[in-house]
């Protein structure tokens, strides 16, 4: 499992490092403290237990000095004497017995006891008992209130005999004899017993009753210093070091790291900023200098390779958003324009207008006076215009003969000033020096947004595109401006309903309704194929063709529809709707037409070709502009087993002189020329034209056959099919079989 | 008849081979001789026997000394390695047993009269065990107390003869403390309270705790009765002064040269004969025996 961490920041790392080896640091102190109040302790028990020792040694050492000082008094002579004749006993008690070279200071009293262990005289001033049981001979000690007194008791023996002559007791006072031995550990001057009350006790119980204070071993207290003052150095250096320590660190480590981190978010706050290197800036540390000086080696580096980028870019921008023709933006500025236009002033008080020039019978002129004439038409109404134009203001060429420019900030005066301007500088501009001999126009249609109204942005193309379309109808103005009355006319060609609604089918194909409408054979009178017919279902309403390709045509979103188109009618072959056998033809846009991507498009219907014949209708106004394209385009088809049919045939200028250049298998005639049929003068064009095109091996499509006479005419002129409502109306759906005999009847 | 016996250091040669027996010889180990005194106590002596047929000796210790004073340890000593036999009482001083010298603080419940029964108790027990008359040899109050002995037992046969090292006498010299006042004061109490103890001057001690009668037996020998007794006794004892003997009073050695007494003078020596001429008594004692 990959656990990322997250990261914290320099500071907060810092701080914990700082807290972690303060801890640390802390925790060595405490602990070296604890070992050294260990060590302490040690020595502290070590000295009570010398002390303990001392102090039973010295009371041992004491007590036998006292027994041995009483064993020489049992042997002074004087005191046989008084044994055997006690008679001057009190004398020699009170004159001799304390002044005596046997005695000490310590001994406060002593007394002689017979045998029986009854004193030899009963002294009044005697502190010792005036007898004695015989069997206390030995030693014991008695504390009093004040200090602890040792009597001990000895024998006296006769010489020879060994015989006990009697009993000696001394007194003694045992303090001033300790306090006399020598002590390494326990201070004698505290030496002290502490006692509740008198009492007789034995040896091991004085020494509890025995208190005292140890001396300051001069070892103990000269390594406790010792350690006590290297804990102070310890702890004074440590602090020291911290003190200087951290803050070099934070300024040589955190300080640059701070700095690059600084230096970064600059950086990046500022990407386009080139990076100039001071010396205070200098770092202390190589390595995070080297870093930095990479970084902004790099940064300079990529900053370079930006613009250059930058560069490129824009060179490429302005290629792709430029016309190659005019030198103006092109379609895609437009929308990329528009869109940004939409993005900012949306919300915006501003007022923008769109303008939109279109040029009146331009394909008549391209046809007429040939493509060079054209293009210099078209680069010379783009020069005027965009002389005209203000600096902001730019100049786009939609599409073919079709220009318009954004004003923003600028009234409906304004824009209509302009819009006249352009038309009057046109009217007037000398188009005869590029070999025209007409008069070009313009039609101009301008739509503004109402202050306020944030939604009539949105549908401004459309506006503009109304105005246009006013525009170019007789009885128009050459500039218009759209109106809410001119929208009431447009109410179904260009309602914003049927915008949204064809915009949804082609993109998604909701509502998008292919309608089939047989192609039968004259001779039989059986469906030969089926000419695939675009409708729009909305709200249970078929928009028709005449107000889909305007709109499709106006936004250029003929490659879009076609594409469409494709998708449904292979979904209809695989779903068998139509029958097979028969066949399938298609109407491509011109657009379509001369995009090179279009056999790669319909590569989907080529396994469909073993059942079905499959058509390609191909308008004469499609191959009007690039002629050579769609030939290379149309051959490839034909190789593929599409079969190539030329639409509208004579519906156009010059029909003929695209049946000769194009290789085309049906010739399917117009409906206006069909229709001839019915005019007997006319009758020997449609029969020779007919005659004509059907001995230079081209297939006879007949158009809009109305009636069963003129079907039978039109066999008659050599026509192979025949379409129209007196075979079936264009439907949805096919209910009759292929192999049918009966005439076609389709349900509309 | 009066001689005077000088001996001089013309005889170092003699000293110096004295001298090397003397450092050389083993300390003795005599026998312990108890006899019951006349007051009922046990006294002790300690027996140096020799083989010899010279006369045994008695060697008497000095004013509530004992035979362990260095004076009499080194003649006793010297003459029993001498091949002379020795023997050294120790007089009781009213202590059973005594062995120890007896302090002057402490009660003395003795006089003459119980010590001279005691050297005559130790002369018969000498003389009775080596069946042979006695030779006695006293120092300081001890020669006192041989003269006390003497005097009382002349003429007597158990007496080969004595020899008095620094004979001195009571209320005799600077040292003495006793005096006529003490006298009368003893005298006085002997009336009063016989058997009371009182503290007395006597001899070196300031106190000197004992029973008048006790003390009076003591201060009874002074120059006079010594001279008196000198001159009764029929064997004349042999007398050894040091010329330096700062006890004696000025007029005693006058005195007893006086009285015609067998005195041997040892220069330079004073009333212990200690230091080197302990050479010179010894050599005196064994000139006299």
């Amino acid at each position: 499992m990959d656990i990322r961490i997250r990261p914290v920041s320099l500071t907060l790392f810092t701080t914990i490092f700082i807290a972690l080896f303060l801890i640390l640091l802390f925790s060595l102190g405490r602990l070296t403290y604890l070992e050294v109040e260990k060590l302490n302790s040690s020595f502290q028990f070590a000295n009570q237990q010398q002390a303990d020792d001392e102090v039973d040694a010295a009371i041992e050492e004491s007590l036998k000095i006292i027994s041995k000082k009483t064993e020489q008094l049992a042997k002074w002579e004087e005191l046989t004497q008084q044994l055997l004749d006690p008679t001057y006993y009190t004398y020699w008690y009170r004159h001799r017995a304390k002044d005596n070279r046997f005695l000490s200071e310590y001994i406060l009293d002593l007394a002689l006891y017979d045998s029986n262990g009854d004193v030899l005289s009963h002294i009044n001033t005697s502190l010792l008992p005036d007898h004695i049981e015989p069997i206390q001979n030995g030693q014991y000690i008695y504390i009093s209130e004040y200090e602890p007194f040792v009597t001990a008791i000895k024998p006296i023996k006769n010489k020879n005999s060994e015989q006990i002559l009697g009993y000696i007791a001394t007194l003694n006072r045992l303090i001033p004899i300790v306090v006399t031995r020598h002590f390494s550990w326990v201070d004698q001057a505290t030496l002290s017993v502490k006692t509740e009350q008198a009492e007789r006790i034995t040896t091991e119980a004085f020494k509890n009753h025995l208190h005292y204070q140890l001396i300051s071993a001069p070892y103990t207290q000269a390594v406790q210093s010792e350690m006590t003052d290297f804990l102070l150095r310890l702890a004074t250096i440590t602090a020291i070091l911290t003190l200087l320590i951290f803050p070099l660190a934070a300024w040589m480590i955190s300080r640059p790291i701070m700095k690059i981190t600084e230096h970064l978010n600059q950086l990046k706050s500022h990407p386009y900023d080139p990076v100039v290197f001071n010396n205070h800036d200098q770092l202390l540390i190589t390595e995070l200098d080297n870093i930095r000086e990479s970084l902004n080696s790099y940064h300079n580096q990529l900053n370079q390779v930006n613009t250059s980028l930058d560069q490129k870019t824009q060179e490429l921008q302005n290629l792709t958003h430029q016309d190659s023709l005019t030198g103006v933006m092109n379609r895609s500025a437009f929308d990329d324009f528009w869109q940004e236009v939409c993005h900012l002033f949306k919300n915006s008080n501003s007022q923008t207008c769109l303008i939109i020039f279109d040029i009146n019978h331009f394909k008549a002129l391209n046809d007429t006076y040939g493509h060079q004439a054209g293009d210099a038409v078209l680069i010379a109404i783009s020069s005027l215009i965009n002389n005209i134009l203000r600096n902001r203001q730019q100049l786009f060429r939609l599409g073919g003969d079709e220009f318009a420019t954004v004003l923003i900030g600028c009234n409906h005066r304004k824009a209509m000033q302009l819009a006249k301007q352009c038309h009057i500088a046109i009217s007037n501009y000398p188009f005869e020096k590029h070999g025209i001999m007409e008069p070009v126009r313009m039609s101009i249609g301008v739509a503004h947004t109402a202050p306020g109204d944030d939604s009539s942005l949105d549908s401004l193309q459309w506006q503009a595109d109304v105005a246009v379309h006013f525009a170019k109808r007789p009885g128009y103005s050459n500039i218009v401006s759209f109106s809410a009355e001119l929208a009431k006319h447009a109410q179904g060609l260009y309602s914003n309903r049927t915008h949204s609604v064809v915009f949804e089918a082609i993109s998604n194909g909701n509502g998008l309704v292919l309608h089939y409408q047989p192609i039968v054979d004259l001779d039989n009178n059986k469906p030969e194929y089926y000419e695939v017919l675009m409708r729009i279902m909305h709200d249970g309403q078929l928009i028709m063709p005449s107000h889909i390709f305007p709109l499709v045509e106006a936004r250029r979103l003929e490659h879009d529809m076609d594409r469409q188109i494709i998708r449904k009618i292979i979904a209809d072959l695989e779903a068998r709707k139509i029958p097979p056998g028969t066949g399938v033809s298609i109407n491509l846009s011109a657009p379509s037409i001369v995009d090179s991507e279009l056999p790669t498009w319909l590569e989907d219907f080529v396994p469909f070709m073993s059942d079905y014949k499959l058509l390609i209708e191909v308008t004469e106004t499609a191959l009007i502009t690039q002629l050579e394209t769609a030939r290379k385009n149309l051959k490839r088809l034909r190789s593929m087993g599409f079969r190539v049919a030329l639409d509208d045939f004579g519906s156009g200028y010059s029909s003929l002189r695209y049946l000769g250049a194009m290789p085309v298998d049906v010739v399917k005639f117009d409906i206006t020329l069909t229709q001839l049929i019915e005019n007997e003068d006319a009758n020997p064009i449609l029969n020779h034209l007919a005659q004509m095109i059907t001995e230079s091996g081209y297939i006879l499509v007949a158009e809009g056959i109305e009636s069963e006479s003129a079907a039978e005419q039109l066999k008659q002129l050599g026509f192979h099919y025949g379409q129209g409502f007196y075979f079936g109306k264009p439907s949805a759906s096919l209910s009759q079989r292929a192999d049918d005999n009966s005439p076609v009847n389709f349900s509309a | 008849m009066f001689s005077l016996v000088r001996v001089t250091r013309s005889l170092s040669l003699f000293k110096l081979v004295l001298a090397s027996l003397l450092m050389l010889s083993l300390p003795c180990q005599g026998e312990t001789i108890q006899q019951r005194m006349p007051n009922g106590l046990l006294a002790s002596a300690e027996y140096l026997e020799s083989a010899n047929d010279e006369s045994p000796i008695l060697i008497l210790h000095g004013f509530l000394q004992t035979r362990d004073f260095f004076t009499v340890r080194r003649i006793a000593d010297a003459l029993h390695d001498d091949g002379h036999t020795v023997l050294l009482p120790n007089l009781s001083l009213g202590i059973e047993q005594r062995s120890q010298s007896l302090a002057c603080e402490a009660i003395h419940s003795h006089n003459m009269e119980l010590d001279r029964d005691e050297v005559a108790i130790w002369v018969n027990w000498l003389s009775q065990r080596t069946s042979k008359p006695v030779t006695l040899i006293g120092h300081s109050i001890g020669s006192l107390t041989l003269l006390a002995y003497l005097h009382a037992n002349s003429p007597n046969n158990n007496i080969k003869q004595s020899i008095l090292v620094s004979l001195i006498a009571f209320a005799q010299g600077p040292i003495a403390k006793e005096n006529s006042a003490e006298k009368k004061r003893a005298e006085k109490d002997l009336d009063v309270d016989k058997h009371g103890i009182h503290n007395y001057k006597l001899a070196f001690c300031d106190i000197y705790p004992t029973r008048p009668d006790h003390y009076l037996s003591y201060l009874r020998w002074d120059q006079t009765l010594v001279t008196e007794a000198l001159l009764g006794i029929t064997k004349k004892p042999s007398i050894i002064l040091g010329s330096k003997d700062n006890r004696l009073s000025p007029e005693w050695k006058p005195l007893l040269n006086q009285i015609k007494a067998n005195v041997v003078e040892i220069e330079d020596a004073n009333h212990f004969f200690d230091h080197a001429h302990e050479f010179d008594l010894f050599e005196a004692i064994i000139e006299l025996l």
